[in-house]
């Protein structure tokens, strides 16, 4: 059996055959519906498990595209079709997303900025504070009421956890203001885990590339005590705003 | 040239890591459900059956009473 694999959306009604081979060697050609087509490739089921391989093979498909000045909605790894006809009807179904999503992306990279701090020192911060807090409300309880330290333990962790987040919250505003000028666009994530305080992704014009990349370095080199990690440039992964159910 | 940085391919390989990569490829972009979809797959079975693979997410580690399962999974394949 026979299927379809899909790498990205792209705008343009011209046939194309990339130099970029697709899962299992195959030729990566597009589909194509209006003024948008599907870049695809013909896999049979074995050629797109989950490895190293075929990861990067789904990414330099793309990334292809992207080096040729082409927006690109990039796919989910791993979406595939049973035939021509199915990825038709969903450029068809889809239609005015695809080119608003399109038209959105264009001309821009996505960039990642991961920001890690000191958990275990922020943590102690956060401590001191919520130590506070607490021995200020067991001041106030002045009769032994049972379960009294329960409580309080259960209130110093809430103080701790919320203290932590306003740190983080205060760095991201921080960060993103600097950042977000250079970028049309941004996606935040604060506290993913207790070391990453922020995890973004910015939808950066390529002329404002280099401006963005020298303010990350600019903010590193202010701030010893955090790990700024800069990747990219990607295909805008964090800014597709499709919804495709059938 | 200022533009040359985002030119050169495959840019995924000069800054970052495969975590990196993975973040997006298998948890973002175009998202295709429903009956007409030949359903690959939970995502977060790939997720995992990458990390098994590649021994590169931390998480697996606290997961390794799925591992094996995982792995078998994998073996059979995700394909229905």
């Amino acid at each position: 059996m026979y299927y379809v694999y899909v790498y990205g959306i792209i705008n343009g009604p011209k046939r194309l055959r990339l130099s970029q081979k697709g899962m299992g060697g195959q030729n990566v050609f597009n589909i194509i519906y209006g003024r948008i087509s599907a870049l695809v490739s013909i896999v049979d089921k074995n050629h797109f498990e989950p490895n190293e391989k075929n990861v990067f093979t789904h990414e330099a498909v793309i990334e292809e595209m992207m080096n040729n000045n082409q927006a690109v909605l990039p796919m989910r790894f791993a979406t595939v079709l049973n035939n021509k006809r199915e990825i038709k009807e969903i450029l068809r179904k889809h239609y005015r997303e695809f080119v608003n999503n399109l038209e959105k992306v264009k001309g821009a990279v996505e960039l990642g900025v991961k920001v890690f701090w000191e958990a275990e020192r922020m943590k102690k911060k956060a401590k001191i504070i919520a130590d506070k807090r607490v021995k200020k409300i067991e001041k106030k309880m002045a009769g032994k009421l049972p379960g009294q330290k329960y409580l309080l333990k259960k209130t110093k962790n809430y103080f701790l956890e919320e203290g932590l987040e306003q740190e983080a919250e205060k760095l991201a505003k921080a960060i993103n203001q600097r950042l977000s000028r250079h970028a049309r666009d941004s996606r935040l994530k604060k506290l993913a885990t207790e070391g990453l305080a922020l995890n973004a992704s910015y939808l950066v014009p390529k002329e404002n590339y280099q401006d963005f990349e020298n303010e990350v370095a600019k903010m590193q080199k202010e701030n010893k005590n955090l790990k700024f990690l800069f990747s990219g440039p990607w295909p805008p992964y964090n800014f597709i705003e499709v919804k495709v159910a059938q | 040239m200022k533009d040359e940085g985002v030119e050169k391919a495959p840019s995924s390989l000069r800054h970052t890591t495969l975590l990196e990569l993975l973040d997006r490829v298998l948890d973002k972009g175009v998202v295709i459900r429903g009956d007409i979809t030949l359903a690959v797959a939970d995502v977060d079975l790939i997720y995992l059956g990458l990390a098994v693979v590649l021994a590169s997410v931390e998480r697996m580690k606290k997961e390794r009473g799925r591992d094996i399962e995982l792995e078998s999974s994998l073996r059979k394949g995700i394909m229905p």
